[in-house]
Formats: C-alpha cells, sequence, structure tokens
C-alpha cells in the first residue's frame, strides 16, 4: 500500500499541472494559438483541479488521517485513488484531441462512479472508527454533496447532448453543481480535517461550539444552493428558501468566528509563514461566506452571477484562497513539506503571493466590468499572475521533493553513526 | 444499501425539478429551447432597424467603446479572428449588418431565443452569452470600436 506522502506527492504534481493549464488559458486570451480549443481547454482545467489535486488530496487525507490503520490499507482505496488519477490524466490528455470533445463526457462520467464508490466505501468504515461526531457529520456531508453534485453533471451532459439552448436550465445546472462542489464538497471537506486535527487539543465548551457550527454548515448547503437560482426572478418558494440559506450562512459565520481565537490558540508556535497561510485561507473563508451571503440581495446578485470575471473571482477565491491554502498549510503541519528548509519557505511565500495577486487582480477585474471601468493591461497582469502561481506551484513540488531527501537522510544518518 | 441510493437519487430529483422549475415572468431573462420557430433576418431582433454610421469613425466614440470592450467583452472575446468563449471579433462588420450586431449587444436574450444566426453561434461556441445590460450609448459606442477594429473608415 502507498503511504499517505506518496499520493499528496501526485496531488502536488497535479497542482503544478492546474497552474500550468491556467497559464496557457491566459496565454490563449493573448496570443495567437488556433491550435488550442478554449472551452476544452478550460473544461480539462477545471476538472482536473477538481478531480485531481482537491478531490484526490482530501478523499487521500480522509482516508489516511481519519480511518483506522486496517481500514486505511484496504486494496479498494488504492483502486480508487488510481482510478482518479487514470480519469484526471485521461482529460488531460484529451487536449489534442479538440474534436473528440465526447472523451470528456465519458471520463467525466467513470470519475463520478469512482467517487460514487468512494462515498459508500468510506461512509461504511468512518462509521466504526473512533472519530469524533463533528469529524463524521462534516465528511459524510462532504461526500453526501459530492455525490450530489454529480446531478448537475449529469444534466449539463444532458443538455449538451441533446443542444439545448435552455439558458435557465443550463445555468442553474452549472451553478448547482459548483455550489455543492465548492461550498458542498470542498469547504466542509476541509473542515473534517482541519477538526479532526484540532478537537484533542480544544475544551469540551470549544468542541460543542466546533459541533454546532459543523451541523449548521452542513445543513445551510442546501437551502444556500437556492441562491445560485436567485438570479433568474424565481418563484415565492425558491425566493424563501434562498433566504433560508443566506440566513443560515450569517449564521453558522458568526459562530465560526465566536470560536475563532479559542481555535487559534493550539497555532501560537507555529512559525509565523506557516500562520501567514492560515490566517489566508480562514480570511477566505470568511469572505467567502459574507459574498455568498449578501447575493441574496438583487442589486449584488444580479450583476455577479452574469458577469464572468466576477464569478471566476469567486471560485478562485474558494479555490486558491480558501481551499489550496488550507491543503498546504496542513500538508506543511503534517510534515509532509518540511519547513525547517529554506526552500520551503520560498515556496509557500512565492504560491501564497501569487494567489493573493491573482485574486486581487480577478476581483479588480470582475468590480471593473459591473462599473465599467477598465485597464487594457489587466490581461497581461492576470497572465503574469498566472506565471507566477506555475512557478510557485513548481517551487512546492521541489520543496516537496527536498523534504523526502531530508526525510530519507534524517533516517540513515543515525544508523551511520 | 438500496435504500441510500433510493434517498441519494430522489434528492438529486428533486434538485433537478426545483431547477426546473422556475417560473420566470420576466421575458428578458427567460429563454426556452425555440430553435425550431428561429428566424433569419439580417437586421436581427429589436428595436435597432436603422443605424447610421459615421464617415470618417468617431474617434471619441472608439475610445469609449475600446473602454467597454476591456470592461465587458475581453474575458470572452477576441480581436482577432480566433475563438476563445465566444467568436473573435475580426470580420464581425463584415459578416453582420450594424442593425444586427446592435440588437445582439443590446437584446442578446431574445436574439439567442429567437435569431437563427445567434442560434447558430451558441451552438459553435457551446455556451451562451450572458446579457451584458450595456445602454444603447455604450453599444453605439462598441459598434464604432469594432467598425475601427475591422479596419472601416
Amino acid at each position: 500500500m502507498k503511504t499517505r506522502g506518496f499520493w499528496v506527492s501526485f496531488c502536488l504534481i497535479n497542482l503544478c499541472v492546474v497552474a500550468l493549464l491556467g497559464v496557457i488559458l491566459r496565454s490563449k486570451m493573448l496570443f495567437e494559438l488556433p491550435s488550442i480549443d478554449y472551452n476544452h481547454l478550460l473544461k480539462v482545467h477545471s476538472n482536473f483541479a477538481f478531480g485531481a489535486w482537491v478531490s484526490l488530496a482530501l478523499m487521500v487525507l480522509f482516508t489516511k488521517d481519519i480511518l483506522t490503520e486496517v481500514q486505511r490499507d484496504k486494496n479498494i482505496y488504492r483502486i480508487i485513488f488510481w482510478g482518479i488519477f487514470a480519469c484526471c490524466w485521461g482529460l488531460v490528455l484529451t487536449l489534442p484531441f479538440a474534436k473528440y470533445a465526447n472523451y470528456i463526457s465519458y471520463i467525466s462520467t467513470a470519475f463520478i462512479f469512482i467517487t460514487y464508490l468512494f462515498f459508500f466505501v468510506f461512509i461504511n468504515d468512518v462509521r466504526k472508527t473512533s472519530a469524533s461526531k463533528t469529524t463524521k457529520v462534516l465528511a459524510i456531508s462532504a461526500l453526501s454533496y459530492l455525490v450530489l453534485s454529480s446531478a448537475g453533471t449529469f444534466m449539463l451532459a444532458y443538455l449538451f447532448a441533446t443542444k439545448s439552448l435552455n439558458a435557465v436550465l443550463y445555468r442553474d445546472a452549472l451553478f448547482s453543481y459548483l455550489h455543492l462542489m465548492y461550498n458542498g464538497f470542498f469547504t466542509l471537506g476541509v473542515f473534517a480535517l482541519l477538526f479532526h486535527r484540532l478537537e484533542s487539543k480544544l475544551s469540551v465548551s470549544a468542541n460543542k461550539n466546533i459541533f454546532n457550527f459543523s451541523v449548521l454548515l452542513s445543513i445551510s448547503v442546501i437551502p444556500s444552493m437556492f441562491l445560485s437560482y436567485h438570479w433568474h426572478d424565481p418563484s415565492n418558494f425558491i425566493h424563501a428558501v434562498a433566504y433560508l440559506g443566506s440566513s443560515l450562512l450569517l449564521l453558522s459565520l458568526a459562530l465560526f468566528i465566536r470560536f475563532l481565537v479559542v481555535m487559534a490558540k493550539p497555532f501560537k508556535h507555529v512559525s509565523r509563514i506557516l500562520k501567514f497561510v492560515g490566517f489566508l485561507s480562514i480570511g477566505s473563508f470568511v469572505l467567502k461566506m459574507f459574498l455568498q451571503s449578501f447575493t441574496i440581495f438583487n442589486v449584488i446578485g444580479n450583476p455577479i452571477f452574469g458577469d464572468r470575471p466576477m464569478i471566476m473571482g469567486f471560485l478562485h477565491l474558494v479555490f486558491l484562497g480558501f481551499v489550496t491554502l488550507f491543503l498546504l498549510a496542513y500538508f506543511t503541519q503534517t510534515g509532509i513539506l518540511n519547513l525547517k528548509l529554506l526552500i520551503t519557505k520560498i515556496a509557500l511565500g512565492i504560491f501564497t503571493m501569487g494567489i493573493i495577486i491573482n485574486l486581487a487582480l480577478l476581483f479588480i477585474q470582475g468590480i471593473g466590468a459591473l462599473f465599467m471601468k477598465s485597464n487594457a493591461n489587466l490581461p497581461w497582469m492576470l497572465w503574469g499572475a498566472g506565471l507566477w502561481l506555475f512557478i510557485g506551484a513548481f517551487l512546492v513540488n521541489i520543496a516537496r521533493l527536498s523534504s523526502i531527501i531530508s526525510y530519507n537522510k534524517a533516517k540513515i544518518l543515525p544508523k551511520s553513526t | 444499501m438500496k435504500n441510500k441510493i433510493l434517498s441519494v437519487i430522489t434528492v438529486c430529483l428533486l434538485i433537478i425539478a426545483a431547477s426546473c422549475n422556475n417560473t420566470s415572468s420576466d421575458k428578458t431573462t427567460q429563454s426556452t429551447d425555440k430553435k425550431d420557430t428561429a428566424v433569419a433576418s439580417d437586421k436581427g431582433i429589436g428595436r435597432f432597424t436603422n443605424v447610421k454610421l459615421n464617415h470618417p469613425l468617431d474617434e471619441t466614440m472608439i475610445t469609449k467603446g475600446s473602454a467597454v470592450y476591456n470592461a465587458k467583452c475581453i474575458a470572452c472575446h477576441k480581436l482577432s479572428n480566433e475563438k476563445l468563449v465566444g467568436p473573435g471579433y475580426k470580420g464581425v462588420c463584415d459578416k453582420r449588418t450594424p442593425e444586427w450586431i446592435m440588437n445582439f449587444i443590446t437584446n442578446t436574450n431574445v436574439m439567442l431565443d429567437s435569431d437563427l444566426v445567434a442560434q447558430q453561434l451558441m451552438v459553435v461556441c457551446l455556451a451562451r452569452m450572458p446579457n451584458q445590460n450595456l445602454s444603447d450609448e455604450d453599444a453605439r459606442n462598441t459598434l464604432e470600436f469594432l467598425l475601427k477594429n475591422d479596419g472601416k473608415n
């Protein structure tokens, strides 16, 4: 059975590929690249980012960190991880064959069925572990929303297959899928891992607060999905559920902020750079919750749901700012990236700066589109930020390699002395 | 286990039903698949039936149109003939009438629902352009910028 470190190394390589695909997408906007189909590349970029980076990382960490030793070494998990790996790299291999874009649908379907398998196997196992109620609620909810998100994918596939031009259904299916992935699977998955590590270091009352927050956040996912349908003058029912969703988001955010200081205590002695990365990740989560709950107001929601750069800004805020930074902090805190090495500090610093610059530019572009303000240099700056991110992701991989070498040396040295 | 699968499927269906059950009254955002009843018209569908062009082109309008392009269009359209999310702009003024362009910019959803050329473009790009809510003046400035981009004077 391969180790946790082996799969995380793969995930980090995949992060680098995601960043590279992002640079090619930005390059396509600025240079003549007729051989590349933008929409095809965009699908591969987003699907690879979802599958090969975040989903694989979360599933590996769920298995290796939450399950018992016997459970985590089961062959079925190895098959699942290799299956996800094969699907995601299969997507990249379709890139030169844009006219055979149907392959993407077949591969995405295979990916979905593998996630179903993981859902059933993991839930069956996690129930038998001694993990806390909080971890179980979050992990099971996260995976349930991952499974539910496939309904959006199938609806999109149906609309493409029938060449349907129904804009409302198309956008609702897309937004449902994105919502369940980002606010369901990714967000709850992150908190499942965070709280699983934290709860032993916290008091009983703090753990009680964490549990209440976890339940509220998990419940809020379905009603807050109706915020995504709010843009098209919905029925009273959708309107009411969207309001409920918005209120639940704000309520869970209030709970979260209340115990934030208590939660930060165990991290008092971690290094400054790790604190910075963690702070940015949590800050991105808070900002995401605010932005999401305020889309209930038409004056904010309507332009945002029709403003492509703004949507991209929001998606990258969650994906890069919240989830990716959390995963990197988690890898560092659990020793997968050795923070004693200078290269790890440099890599984390450069990649984090890249994320900040990228998000700032995306939001400047998004807000600019709303207020009809523009700067012709923005696409070049975004291209530069994309390149910066790629270099950062590449350095993170070098840091991982250096960490492996330093651990191996540390193992050998005591024997030789 | 069967019960679990059934409940997952039921929830999926409920969500899809909720998505389908949007009884929008706003005709500008509501869209249905009307491909069979689409109309081919060189002027498109909308209130612009006769757009007067400037000779020579108005430089102030071009500058303003360029600003609109950079704010609203650049994320999906290139100025060359290369497709990004949507088609490239090069040659659009040779292929379409000024009225069609103005109607498409200002009456996007109706055009995508009912204009044959707009629908064909949507099928090629596999994406539906969202209404950008441009004023008539912004749309006209954008047209001036597109004319300049196509080398008109």
